[in-house]
């Protein structure tokens, strides 16, 4: 193999594609990108930690065809440190790669790309085009909500589903749920299709997806997702095993209602936790039709009280929440008016976006 | 007048009172102290199982490694489930050593427990000085401590006895102290060793022979059985034996180890005896053993053993092809195999 290159044409997609590099392997070869020409012009970047697999294309004159894989993050690091628009060279000869640019010249090692792993059976199931920045907005409202590690390995995935005419993510680690949906007019479908994504993998989309303009192309097979995007392809292995009946979870009626400003809610919010308890954070609601409080107070005996603006229906409530949970919830919301469902000071609340959007959260409350 | 109340007494119990404990009712905490292993697996589990049994289905682990965040104790308790289930918070703590913040955070959940929270905190390697500090002791008042603690030598026999007796195993006299004796300092190996009576004896009566047989196959030892067992020549034993330890999963390089070592010894001894000199120092309970053996080639002999071992290891770390369990069977079979009497 031998190919001549710009750094920048080799830099962006390898930084596109270094997430899935665990800074420690199983596998030794698991810490190398694996690159392949795949025309005159074209060459295939690909990295892989078992359970997602990148891949990049990218363009350069391809002297000499051929396979190799060599240490991703040095290779990384090399390019990141070269001089900006510089051309580079990569040949591989006696079982080494050598990347020489300008005075520059390294030598590294390598492992047999027939022995570099490479995901199974992952073009088949239902494909679908979705434009990135709605697909963007669909994992940033529920991601927040998924479980951190917990032995429910399901709960540490993102649920998606793939119905007719629609996709819809939710998220959830037992003491709150994150649902949100988006129309797809031209989507249709026999059956529909439920897959919870691993966390890592979300992770990956949410970090390329911000710079994608165009849409993104996607894949639910049985056991494997697959998106791209540009010259980028993300492969996923699915978490097998069942996610929770989110509707089981979903108030139905709320008897009690409040409506208030998101921004200055938040502010408000922001202000009283400073004195919530460290341990968790509780901030607690008072509500009534005449007035609207928040308190917070902590074990030196701190306290802090905040009137806010807003409309509230119903019986006089005291309820208490996690202050994190509802500040991470509030940062995802881009609506100016926020609703908060009750039903009483134990029962979980139901908090929807107004306007068009079709999102919803589920907080469980704190016991005062 | 001026009433004095009782302190509610202090619940520090041993793991075999457990099961009583658990069918009087589930207290909201349960702290196990392990420094007996076996003991604090089992007792944990039966914690969980009765949780189980009273309608805590969800279950969620938290894991307390250095440098974790108790804050995530206080939090998980204090914010209900979505899923509208009682709890069984299902703490363990790896080295058996909460931090000032992990005693404090245990006393507080202790002091204000949740009714569909139950908190179980395993303390592997706890000792009795954990046992005793403030937090514990928070604990006890509102829990149930289990302390498990390692097995004296002389209450293995008890032990052992009740644990036969509560798989529904008739067994003759001086079965349990048998398998003490094979297993001593290793109340897991005992154990199993009971299990596979179990499972041997249909009706539950098993006589001594299977007794040993059992504990045999569970003692610690049986790496330096399968060579002694060599040594004394029966090689279908031998095959028998070093086919359990392949079965149970021993590691060929450990076994190869042991098979060097002896032979190493074997052409040692020999190359005195056939040179003069100094003979290795041995144990006086094997050295008739290792005597007899040794005869049995010259020192070129076991000197070329040592060479094949020497392959059979390049093939076990993958330098050469080859399957190192044949190569293992073949140095047994010749390490308890006499040329001569071949010859003869």
């Amino acid at each position: 193999m031998y190919i001549e290159l710009l750094r920048e044409d080799l830099l962006r997609p390898l930084q596109s594609i270094i997430g899935v590099v665990e800074k420690r392997q199983t596998l030794a070869i698991l810490a190398n990108v694996c690159i392949k020409t795949i025309s005159e012009s074209e060459l295939r970047l690909t990295t892989t930690d078992l359970e997602i697999e990148m891949s990049a294309d990218l363009n350069g004159k391809v002297i000499d065809l051929g396979t190799v894989t060599s240490p991703a993050r040095k290779l990384l690091d090399i390019c990141k440190a070269l001089p900006e628009g510089s051309t580079l060279t990569l040949r591989f000869k006696n079982e080494r790669l050598y990347l020489e640019s300008g005075c520059s010249r390294f030598v590294l090692s390598t492992l047999p790309a027939d022995e570099f792993p490479c995901i199974e059976g992952k073009n088949q199931g239902i494909n679908f085009l979705v434009p990135a920045q709605i697909f963007m907005e669909l994992l940033k409202k529920t991601s927040f909500a998924m479980a951190q590690q917990d032995v429910r390995y399901y709960l540490t995935g993102l649920l998606l589903e793939v119905e007719s005419n629609l996709l819809r993510a939710v998220g959830t680690d037992g003491h709150r749920l994150a649902l949100s949906e988006c129309a797809m007019p031209e989507l249709s479908i026999e059956s529909k299709r439920a897959v919870i994504l691993p966390r890592k993998a979300i992770n990956e989309l949410e970090r390329l997806l911000g710079a994608v303009e165009t849409s993104l192309d996607i894949t639910v097979g049985e056991s494997h997702a697959r998106f791209q995007m540009d010259s980028i392809v993300l492969i996923t292995k699915l978490i097998d095993g069942k996610f929770p009946d989110y509707n089981r979870v979903i108030p139905a009626a709320s008897t009690r209602k409040l409506r208030v400003d998101r921004a200055s809610f938040h502010e408000s919010l922001t202000r009283v936790s400073i004195l919530a308890n460290e341990e968790f954070r509780g901030v607690r609601l008072e509500i009534d039709t005449k007035e609207l409080r928040l308190f917070a107070h902590n074990p030196e005996n701190e306290e802090a009280e905040e009137a806010f603006p807003g409309q509230y229906e119903g019986e006089k409530l005291v309820i208490a929440f996690n202050a994190g949970y509802l500040q991470d919830m509030l940062s995802v919301i881009k609506s100016e008016m926020v609703e908060f469902g009750f039903t009483g000071a134990n029962a979980s609340a139901l908090v929807r976006e107004s306007g068009k959007t079709k999102s919803l959260y589920v907080i469980m409350p704190m016991r005062l | 007048m001026l009433h004095v109340y009782p302190l509610p007494p202090l619940l520090k119990i041993a793991p075999a009172e457990l099961p009583r404990q658990l069918a009087a009712g589930l207290k909201p905490l349960y702290l196990v102290l392990g420094e007996e292993p076996l003991g604090a697996i089992e007792a944990a589990d039966a914690v969980r199982a009765a949780a189980r049994k009273s309608g805590f289905d969800e279950r969620v682990s938290l894991v307390a490694e250095p440098g974790f965040q108790w804050e995530r104790l206080a939090a998980e308790v204090s914010t209900g489930s979505l899923f509208g289930a009682r709890r069984v918070l299902d703490l363990l703590v790896p080295n058996g050593k909460p931090d000032i913040a992990g005693g404090r955070a245990l006393a507080k959940y202790a002091a204000a427990p949740v009714e569909d929270v139950l908190l179980l905190a395993t303390l592997p390697g706890a000792d009795r000085k954990t046992a005793s500090t403030a937090w514990a002791k928070a604990v006890a008042q509102a829990g149930v401590v289990v302390e498990c603690r390692p097995l004296k030598a002389a209450q293995l026999p008890r032990w052992i006895a009740a644990r036969l007796k509560a798989r529904g195993l008739r067994v003759p006299r001086g079965a349990e102290a048998l398998i003490a004796e094979y297993t001593e300092g290793n109340p897991l190996a005992a154990a199993q060793a009971v299990e596979r009576l179990a499972l041997l004896a249909s009706d539950g009566a098993v006589d001594l022979e299977s007794v040993r047989a059992a504990a045999v196959d569970e003692a610690r030892f049986g790496l330096f059985e399968c060579v002694d067992t060599a040594l004394t020549g029966d090689r279908v034993r031998t095959l028998r034996m070093l086919a359990r330890l392949r079965d149970t999963g021993s590691e060929p390089t450990l076994i190869l180890w042991a098979l060097a070592r002896e032979l190493r010894q074997l052409a040692s001894w020999r190359w005195a005896e056939e040179r003069g000199g100094d003979r290795p120092r041995i144990w006086a309970s094997r050295r008739r053993l290792v005597a007899a053996a040794a005869r049995r080639r010259s020192a070129r002999g076991w000197q070329r053993l040592l060479a094949e071992a020497a392959a059979v290891d390049r093939v076990i770390k993958g330098r050469a092809v080859g399957d190192p369990w044949v190569g293992l069977e073949r140095l047994f079979v010749a390490l308890a195999d006499s040329p001569r009497r071949r010859a003869d």
